[in-house]
């Protein structure tokens, strides 16, 4: 299920800038110069002042939110730990959140790269020869859900362990959990970055720790009681 | 050369650029300076000396926030990301967050905000500037008044935005015409308040370009900085060989760019290294190990490029001067408003 639109995130122009205007001679008032347009927000109930940053987020969470969360189900069952689940599903959806700066980047929309795999990743074709990029690209068509679930199972090797037996991030994932079951969000990515995906030591905590993405929960709380994601 | 005249050169890349370039506003610190500050984040600055040539892609996150992802370029034999971090810049304070919440605050870092903010201070048009644009706009929209056009401002000095009641007379039996106009001093965008739209024309819009750029550093565009970057030995050589191409799209670090250097032959796709071009100077390193890669051919090229940019530079300065002289020459108009 692909809830929301990947295309579709409401970019603003060159509007919603604060300016001051200060006579109050004339007859006509166009607001900010260049401004206009803007349509209000797809969910109103959860950015009512129509707050561009907060949209962007909201876009991204109605549009990763399917993908992460039947990853989770499934990462969560084979972990023997469905009640994982949901600490999964956020930790999923903060992952490409930082990686793809919301969806909203330049470089993550040329791509369609939401967790910054690099050239060759499975699911990925070349990019093309304008791209000054090591990232892979991804066809316009291949979802969060389908980019998380080849990340998920690709099968990492770095200099430090060639992981001889091949396991995925997936069955790292797994093993970390059966040993770690409350390991939390951060502790799920730096498993994930430990295991091959990002050589940082604190990949993890400054994605998912006290003063990393915050508000995840709560926007997703606030999508899912307003009907803007099932 | 500046990055709008960049746009225009380039015009593949403007689509994509378009979109988080966002205009210089005053006070507000555009682009290339919220990265010269994340460029002196400790992350950014290890990842530099280990010759991982960190890049930044910029985009906007709302109206006062820069997000800047920093991604290390050459860190190679990995199947998953390279980012080396998310940073959060405010347009209008300069701080510099990593993430949304974790404030990166050194002495450089608080040393290079007060000069940046100062230059993004300075970078606002004029009142000479801001009424002349209002008058081109009233030219443009009211083409036949004659040269008696005058621009009488009704906004405070000093204010973002200006506003003007801009008046002149018709050719034929006394008919005075006249309309307001606002301007941003910003980015030059000019309001026809009549109808509460932006002023679009081409002179209006060569004229405003001008402006701008005259306010931005002189920097290489990025087929400049490629041209630079072929005269180098380091960089001819490779191109001996029919599969290589150079990719310059202006992007590095501030004003560093990184071009790769790509093989476009099915065999070996893809890229295959970097040289990095310093936008102000022309000096050509290796992004790895930071050594100098110029040559004087390199040198002698960027040289005659800078030179070309800075007379370019000042042509414009010269035409705006003399647009702004011939359309406000009679203008009594000047005097503060209320």
């Amino acid at each position: 299920v692909r809830v929301g639109g990947r295309k579709c995130g409401g970019r603003r122009g060159l509007n919603a800038l604060p300016i001051q205007l200060s006579s109050v001679l004339l007859a006509v008032r166009g607001g900010p110069i260049g401004g206009g347009g803007a349509a209000g927000s797809k969910f109103p109930k959860c950015n009512p002042k129509d707050k561009p940053g907060l949209e962007k987020k909201l876009n991204y969470i109605a549009m990763a939110y399917a993908g992460a969360a039947a990853a989770a189900s499934n990462v969560a069952a084979a972990a023997g730990d469905p009640g994982e689940a949901g600490t999964l599903t956020i930790a999923f959806l903060d992952w490409g959140a930082w990686e793809s700066g919301w969806d909203a980047t330049q470089k993550a929309l040329s791509e369609n790269n939401f967790f910054g795999a690099q050239a060759g990743a499975t699911g990925s074709v070349a990019c093309p020869a304008s791209f000054k990029t090591t990232n892979a690209c991804f066809p316009a068509s291949v979802t969060f859900g389908e980019e998380l679930a080849d990340a998920l199972n690709g099968v990492p090797h770095t200099a430090a362990d060639p992981n001889s037996g091949n396991e995925s991030y997936e069955n790292l994932l797994d093993d970390a959990l059966d040993n770690s079951p409350s390991m939390g969000a951060a502790g799920i990515l730096q498993t994930l970055a430990s295991s091959g995906w990002n050589p940082s030591q604190t990949y993890g905590t400054r994605i998912a720790g006290p003063r990393g993405i915050t508000g995840m929960s709560k926007l997703l709380d606030c999508l899912e009681t307003n009907s803007y994601v099932h | 050369m500046s990055i709008r005249q960049n746009l225009r050169l380039f015009s593949p890349v403007v689509v994509g650029l378009f979109s988080f370039v966002p205009p210089a506003l005053p006070g507000l610190l555009n682009a290339r300076e919220a990265e010269a500050l994340v460029a002196l984040a400790p992350r950014v600055s290890a990842a530099w000396r280990q010759g991982g040539c960190p890049e930044a892609s910029t985009s906007e996150f709302g109206p006062d926030r820069f997000l800047v992802q920093v991604r290390a370029q050459c860190q190679g034999g990995r199947e998953g990301s390279n980012l080396v971090s998310d940073y959060y810049v405010s347009r209008s304070t300069g701080a510099v967050t990593e993430g949304e919440s974790r404030r990166i605050d050194t002495a450089e870092i608080r040393s290079a905000r007060v000069r940046l903010l100062a230059v993004s201070r300075g970078r606002e048009l004029s009142q000479q500037d801001a009424s002349c644009l209002a008058i081109v706009a009233f030219e443009s929209e009211l083409a036949g008044a004659d040269r008696s056009v005058s621009a009488r401002p009704l906004t405070r000095e000093g204010q973002p935005e200006m506003e003007y009641l801009v008046s002149g007379f018709a050719p034929g039996p006394r008919i005075w015409v006249s309309r307001y106009f606002t301007v941003d001093r910003g980015n030059g965008l000019v309001r026809d308040d009549y109808f509460g739209t932006v002023s679009f024309s081409g002179g209006l819009g060569a004229l405003t370009s001008k402006m701008l750029d005259a306010r931005d550093p002189l920097l290489l565009s990025p087929r400049e900085a490629a041209e630079i970057a072929l005269a180098t030995p380091y960089v001819s050589a490779k191109m001996a060989d029919s599969c290589i191409a150079l990719v310059s799209d202006g992007q590095g670090f501030a004003e560093e760019s990184l071009i790769g250097i790509s093989s476009t032959c099915p065999v070996k796709a893809g890229l295959l290294g970097f040289v990095a071009v310093n936008l102000r100077t022309g000096a050509v390193s290796d992004p790895k190990t930071h050594e100098s890669l110029s040559s004087t051919e390199s040198d002698r090229t960027a040289g005659r490029l800078l030179d070309l940019a800075a007379r370019r530079r000042l042509q414009e300065q010269n035409e705006v001067e003399a647009a702004c002289q011939a359309g406000s020459g009679e203008s009594p108009g000047l005097s503060p408003g209320r």
